[in-house]
């Protein structure tokens, strides 16, 4: 005889249902559910805090990064294998603004990559930053293309309903850069600066039919207006008409003393031309370059070309960056080579190095990626607007697109 | 029933099967854990199959498990209720019923020697 007996009717454990069920969150308060003993969460550690079982594809996470900020971000994107990999995350927080306290801590903001780049889906146009400074609201605005993004960031003008127009970005946004869909820098940051001339047809094609002296006037927008701008538009099949912004009206645009109807576009070409030509050095194919000191834009080949010869055929053209901001005693150079062939544009780069690494050597080079057809030539900067950002940055190249 | 320190205890844990439960033995089994305790004492553990570390588990038959917590684990068990925690396994599901078995074990002001 026991002394006792047990009579057992088992029921099921329902402990794994729950730790399950406990792990299946689409939002996760890292703060909250793994704290710290002190300080705060950022990015990086707070990533790495979810427990595995908890990580999945889409979560979102949030953190407390200081005492009134906290940061929101999801998982959108690569394998849960990759969970800590930054590119894989993206802020959820919105328009929020970045606090900046210097022109030089507002730049390296913006080259920082992590604050802002691939967090968003970018739209055709999206505003995907905003940073205050002093008294000034900058936004940063992206327009992207199949092959190329665009990034414009200035003082902000925006629609009550938070869109812009064309014309305010236009006028608001001083500074751009452009870089390929596969994040390579194609244009660093550099100052937009109002054109000299605009073909209409080219800035804003039309579906079907020609432009009209109204239509084309109405096309350019107001903040591109200046004393003495030259546009062009097509006013038929295989005519064009040419005018200049003149006081408070449009003109002709003809050559001087007579010519009837020509367009004396020779001014505007000697300028193209002699910036190309001042701006562009010449490098030999087989030099070596010293990078400490080889910032700056190069023609590549075997005998000097004037502007002219820059579109058409195929040309080589190197441009060796340098970013001071990013180490204060050594330059970090980036040297990318584009070779532009009947319109289109092929880049490859060459691997960053720090300090003098001495020549380019070919092992040294990625592989050739084309960027498309790219209808707008390059041509340099103006000497005045890259004196005036030579005062914010001065080891690193600019030049217009 | 109180059960002084230093008695062994014996026990039958007997298997009934349940509403839409697949399982009619303790043949369907892979492994079954029984803990016994009071509150604040080290934790009596059986187990069938015998494992080391855990005290062995008799199959009467193949809906009756039986069990003796010795002497020497009653005598340093705290007075209390005494409960027993099942634990069963098949395959990878687990499954678990607690019991408080209705003994109560209590202080021996007759320290015998064993």
């Amino acid at each position: 005889m026991a002394d006792f007996d047990l009579i057992i009717q088992f029921g099921k454990d329902y402990s794994a249902g729950l730790a399950a069920l406990q792990n299946s969150v689409d939002i996760y308060n890292v703060t909250q559910k793994v704290p710290l003993q002190s300080g705060y969460y950022t990015a990086a550690t707070a990533r790495a805090a979810v427990p595995t079982a908890i990580r999945k594809k889409g979560l979102i996470i949030t953190y407390r990064t200081s005492d009134a900020i906290w940061k929101t971000e999801q998982f959108y994107k690569g394998e849960t294998s990759a969970w800590t990999t930054a590119d894989n995350w993206r802020s959820m927080d919105g328009l929020d603004i970045i606090s900046v306290s210097s022109i030089a801590d507002l730049y390296e903001k913006l080259n920082d990559a992590s604050l802002w780049l691939n967090k968003y889906n970018l739209s055709e146009k999206t505003i995907i930053r905003t940073f205050r400074f002093v008294q000034w609201i900058f936004t940063l605005i992206v327009v992207k293309s199949d092959a190329i993004t665009q990034y414009l960031f200035g003082p902000t003008i925006l629609n009550e309903d938070g869109t812009f127009n064309d014309a305010t970005y236009f006028e608001s946004y001083i500074i751009k850069r452009t870089i390929s869909n596969s994040g390579t820098v194609i244009v660093p940051w550099h100052y937009v600066d109002k054109p000299d001339f605009v073909n209409i047809d080219a800035f804003k094609p039309l579906a079907s039919g020609y432009y009209t002296p109204d239509t084309a006037h109405a096309a350019l927008p107001n903040s591109m207006r200046k004393q003495g701008i030259v546009i062009t538009y097509r006013t038929a099949a295989s005519a064009w008409a040419t005018e200049r912004y003149v006081g408070t009206s449009w003109q002709p645009f003809v050559a001087e003393g007579g010519g009837g109807g020509d367009v004396d576009l020779s001014e505007i070409e000697d300028d193209i031309e002699v910036l190309q030509k001042t701006s562009f050095k010449y490098l030999a194919s087989d030099t070596n370059l010293n990078m400490i000191t080889a910032l700056g834009a190069y023609y590549i080949g075997t005998a000097e070309i004037s502007g002219a010869q820059l579109t058409g055929g195929s040309k080589d053209f190197l441009f060796v960056v340098g970013n001071k901001l990013l180490s204060p005693t050594e330059k970090v150079n980036d040297i990318t080579q584009y070779r532009i062939t009947n319109g289109e544009i092929t880049m490859r780069k060459h691997y960053p190095a720090y300090g003098n690494i001495g020549n380019i050597t070919p092992a040294s080079w990625d592989e050739w990626t084309s960027l498309g057809a790219q209808t707008t030539p390059i041509a340099t900067m103006t000497e005045s607007a890259y004196e005036a950002l030579e005062e914010i940055d001065e080891n690193t190249l600019y030049f217009l697109t | 029933m109180e059960k002084y320190q230093g008695e062994d205890i014996s026990f039958n844990v007997k298997f009934q099967k349940g509403e839409n439960e697949s399982i009619n033995s303790f043949a369907d089994l892979s492994e079954i854990t029984i803990y016994a305790y009071t509150d604040g004492c080290d934790i009596v553990r059986f187990s069938y199959p015998s494992k080391a570390n855990y005290e062995s588990l008799t199959l009467v038959n193949n809906t009756t498990l039986a069990g003796v917590i010795s002497a020497s684990k009653t005598k340093i068990m705290a007075p209390g209720f005494l409960r027993v925690e099942v634990r069963a396994r098949k395959n990878n599901e687990n499954m678990v019923e607690k019991r408080i078995t209705g003994i109560v074990i209590v202080k021996d002001l007759i320290k015998t020697e064993i």
